[in-house]
């Protein structure tokens, strides 16, 4: 039996099913007792699962994501609403030096199986300190795995996988991918038949969202979406644009992704993440290291570019790498 | 026999508020189960569940984003 299902449902389903049947997992962060999490990952989990396991917060990341942390050293496995990346800054030591470490420096002695939910992204007027995607500075990091589903099939199957997982999984979710009514209508795409029953959807695998010939189209988060969009006006003009979805940042498909650009010999990366030192080179670099040749154009990168994200709307949507800017590039490609 | 589903009245407190489908959980035709959740309703930023009032085929009557106040019949289920 199947559902039509959010992302932020589809994820607080795989959460309640892991909690229903694992004692060591707890859950914590701002507002998530009463409220269920800005994204109601966690909702109605205060009245199920009772105050010792769902943490309600104050607004100290830089404690409680320490706390997570040794918790999950000492045998638990929190799972962390973080709200929104751009609060990763007064936590990042514990992400940087702790978390993502630990296994290593313990010679595989001491895991760290936590869960950080983060939302990221714009896109919605909340300015340049609420509107960052930040993935590239965390998946910087060595010792983490990064996850970035973007429908709800697969966060569902991802954040079981997260859950299981016995070390340090980071779990984005673009805001405006979630489905949460407050963010407006959720996007068609991003909605999934979801089974009832749990399933994994393992980490490390592109989904190709749409097959093509002429360009491949790489996303994330919310750039699946817009690339999705794209495609369907390029289609119009007999262009043919195959999206694939990158999924998961560490570890990345790169073969995935190889097999996509030597089928089609152009690559448009989507990224609303800034443009410089970000996942979008590193797409590029990875087809440029493996193969070159298979490039009959210059690959093309459409991003956020390495500004502070405007408050100012038609400002904002203007940097954003919305369906139109995409379709110009590959127009651009073909010519 | 069609059951009417309507946006309880006790859905929320305030009488003067109104609120929008934000997503029906079942395609328009779909068999569902009374008490499965059907739909999401949105007032002001707090989502609010709706559930069957029975079983049988559903009716979509409105869709997202249309406002709808209590009481209103959102689908019929046959």
């Amino acid at each position: 039996m199947s559902r039509i299902l959010t992302m932020s449902r589809a994820g607080r389903e795989a959460l309640d099913w892991e909690m229903e049947r694992r004692p060591e997992i707890f859950c914590m962060g701002e507002d998530v007792y009463k409220f269920g999490g800005i994204f109601g990952t966690m909702d109605g989990f205060g009245a199920k699962y009772g105050p010792e396991r769902v943490i309600s917060t104050p607004i100290s990341e830089t404690g409680f994501i320490g706390m997570a942390a040794g918790a999950a050293m000492a045998g638990m496995h929190p799972v962390i609403d973080l709200a929104y990346i751009d609060f990763i800054g007064v936590c990042y030591n514990v992400l940087l030096n702790t978390a993502s470490k630990t296994h290593y420096m313990s010679g595989g002695a001491v895991k760290v199986p936590m869960t950080l939910l983060i939302g990221t992204g714009g896109g919605y007027n909340n300015a340049a300190q609420h509107s960052q995607c930040l993935h590239a500075t965390v998946a910087h990091i060595p010792g983490a795995k990064v996850v970035y589903p973007s429908n709800a099939y697969d966060a569902k199957g991802m954040l079981h996988t997260a859950l299981r997982d016995e070390n340090f999984v980071i779990f984005l979710t673009h805001k405006g991918t979630a489905g949460v009514g407050w963010m407006g209508t959720p996007i068609k795409t991003t909605l999934s038949e979801v089974p009832e029953e749990p399933y994994t959807v393992p980490f490390g695998k592109v989904k190709v969202y749409r097959e093509g010939t002429d360009v491949t189209i790489t996303g994330l988060g919310m750039s699946v979406h817009e690339s999705l969009k794209a495609a369907d006006e390029l289609e119009k003009e007999g262009i043919s644009a195959e999206v694939v979805d990158l999924r998961s940042l560490v570890p990345l498909d790169r073969d995935g992704i190889m097999a996509s650009v030597a089928k089609t010999g152009r690559l448009i990366v989507t990224d609303e993440d800034y443009l410089s030192y970000g996942v979008s080179g590193e797409v590029i670099a990875t087809v440029t290291e493996r193969d070159p040749t298979v490039f009959k154009k210059p690959p093309v990168r459409v991003t956020t570019p390495d500004i502070p994200i405007p408050f100012s709307r038609p400002l904002e949507q203007a940097i954003l790498p919305l369906a139109g800017r995409i379709a110009d590039a590959a127009r651009k490609l073909m010519a | 026999m069609t059951t009417e589903v309507r946006i309880p009245e006790d859905m929320w407190d305030e009488d003067d508020k109104t609120g929008s489908i934000v997503h029906w959980l079942y395609k328009d035709g779909s068999t569902v189960k009374e008490g499965d959740l059907i739909a999401e309703v949105l007032v002001e930023k707090v989502t609010l569940e709706l559930t069957a009032p029975a079983s049988g085929t559903l009716r979509i009557r409105v869709e997202p984003e249309v406002v709808v106040n209590k009481g209103d019949v959102v689908a019929v289920i046959e």
